[in-house]
């Protein structure tokens, strides 16, 4: 991750500190696919990866106060996630503490990402998206790879291939919407 | 709507300036926002899949105690041994050359790193190899009449006569098991066990060795060369 996304990053925090939901949000919605496949990884049951990044944003959201920023937030919130999960396997009072969480948090409108086409478990999903993304027009896959794969800013990608800020970000933008159309045309089972 | 969600895309990138976020705050509770935030975010998740190199890792250390804990279908003798810490470690190169193994590991590390698949490949094979080094472990307090037991005199080891498999030269002990699965190893690996290593050594015809005890790698190198195994 670079610079620039951890600045945006200590914004929307600064924000989460003074209790605004609506950044939280966006950190949540941001992070949780993340943090659902780390858990995933580690506790190899959905059910539980589920409960557990519900638990890790309750944390995040209760913590927050004490992230500093000498790493990046997800380093910060990955620590957390891992913590939850040692202590999910360990812990048979794992049930009462899901009960347990503060009421400003239990209000939130927690983010399901239940499109069965969007599945981050599917290898082979994720092969045929890698796959239509070396398709989609030079202009396009370029800068967006420069960003997926490579963590380049967008300062960094216009340098690269020669072109003004404002031209990557629709180019990346472009790159996404094609890549989500596709996703929708192509893989959803409707 | 293509405006707000170019910046939707900005700002899941975090490249939008603060008044813009502010912006964006305002409208993420209108319809569609956050489903397209959420859509940028898995779609993230899904090109990358970074998420597993974490668990991916080759020299990670990894304490028994957790690993246990993720594997509770693991008998309860295992517990016996719940105090070891093991440690992955990467054979030497050279030592692998001495004894004629290829560099297989490191080419599979080498790819794990530009490769999900390979990343993947790589966990599954170690997690059967320490499933397997956890029920050698286990096995070595137990005595079995069919242990295999070669003759190491001619490298300075006498088998305990009392227990199949025991091996010492009064300065080292170790255990030896044979199992007649390759395990995914291409070549030989090992790890240390407390004040003990772990060495397992892919034999041809699809066998492993595992030696277990307070060996150096030059001994454990020198136990192997002198087994003939049919």
């Amino acid at each position: 991750m670079n610079n620039k996304n951890n600045n945006e990053d200590f914004y929307l925090i600064d924000k989460v500190k003074e209790r605004n939901q609506d950044a939280f949000k966006v950190l949540m919605i941001k992070y949780q696919p993340r943090v659902y496949s780390a858990l995933l990884g580690y506790v190899k049951s959905k059910e539980d990866a589920e409960d557990l990044t519900q638990q890790v944003f309750v944390r995040v959201w209760d913590k927050i106060d004490s992230f500093r920023g000498d790493s990046a937030f997800f380093t910060w919130v990955y620590r957390i996630a891992i913590n939850i999960a040692k202590n999910h396997v360990t812990s048979a009072t794992f049930k009462k503490d899901k009960l347990n969480i503060s009421d400003d948090v239990i209000n939130f409108d927690y983010p399901h990402f239940s499109s069965p086409e969007l599945s981050i478990e599917s290898s082979e999903t994720s092969l045929t998206i890698k796959n239509f993304i070396s398709t989609l027009p030079e202009i396009l896959k370029t800068p967006f790879i420069l960003r997926e794969y490579e963590g380049k800013s967008y300062e960094e990608i216009a340098n690269i291939i020669d072109c003004p800020l404002g031209t990557v970000r629709s180019r990346i933008f472009r790159a996404r919407e094609a890549t989500l159309s596709f996703i929708k045309e192509e893989l959803t089972n409707d | 709507m293509t405006d707000i969600n170019e910046k939707l895309s900005a700002l899941f990138d975090g490249e939008l300036a603060p008044s813009e976020i502010d912006e964006i705050l305002l409208h993420i509770n209108s319809d569609g926002i956050q489903d397209k935030l959420k859509d940028y975010a898995q779609l993230s998740a899904l090109v990358t899949n970074n998420e597993k190199e974490i668990f991916t890792n080759n020299v990670i250390p990894l304490k028994f105690t957790d690993f246990l804990k993720y594997r509770p279908f693991l008998s309860n003798g295992m517990s016996a041994a719940a105090a070891v810490i093991l440690t992955v470690f990467l054979i030497n190169p050279s030592d692998s050359d001495r004894l004629g193994f290829n560099s297989e590991v490191q080419s599979q590390i080498q790819a794990a790193i530009n490769s999900d698949e390979a990343k993947n490949n790589i966990l599954r094979i170690e997690e059967g190899l320490l499933e397997h080094m956890l029920n050698v472990l286990d096995q070595s307090n137990v005595e079995k009449k069919n242990q295999y037991s070669p003759n190491l005199t001619n490298v300075g080891f006498q088998n305990s006569s009392n227990r199949p498999g025991h091996y010492t030269n009064g300065r080292e002990n170790f255990y030896m098991h044979i199992a007649d699965k390759d395990l995914g190893l291409k070549n030989v690996r090992y790890w240390k066990s407390g004040k003990n290593m772990v060495y397992l050594y892919p034999l041809p015809g699809g066998k492993v060795i595992t030696l277990y005890g307070n060996l150096s790698l030059e001994e454990a190198n020198k136990i192997i060369s002198s087994i003939q195994i049919r």
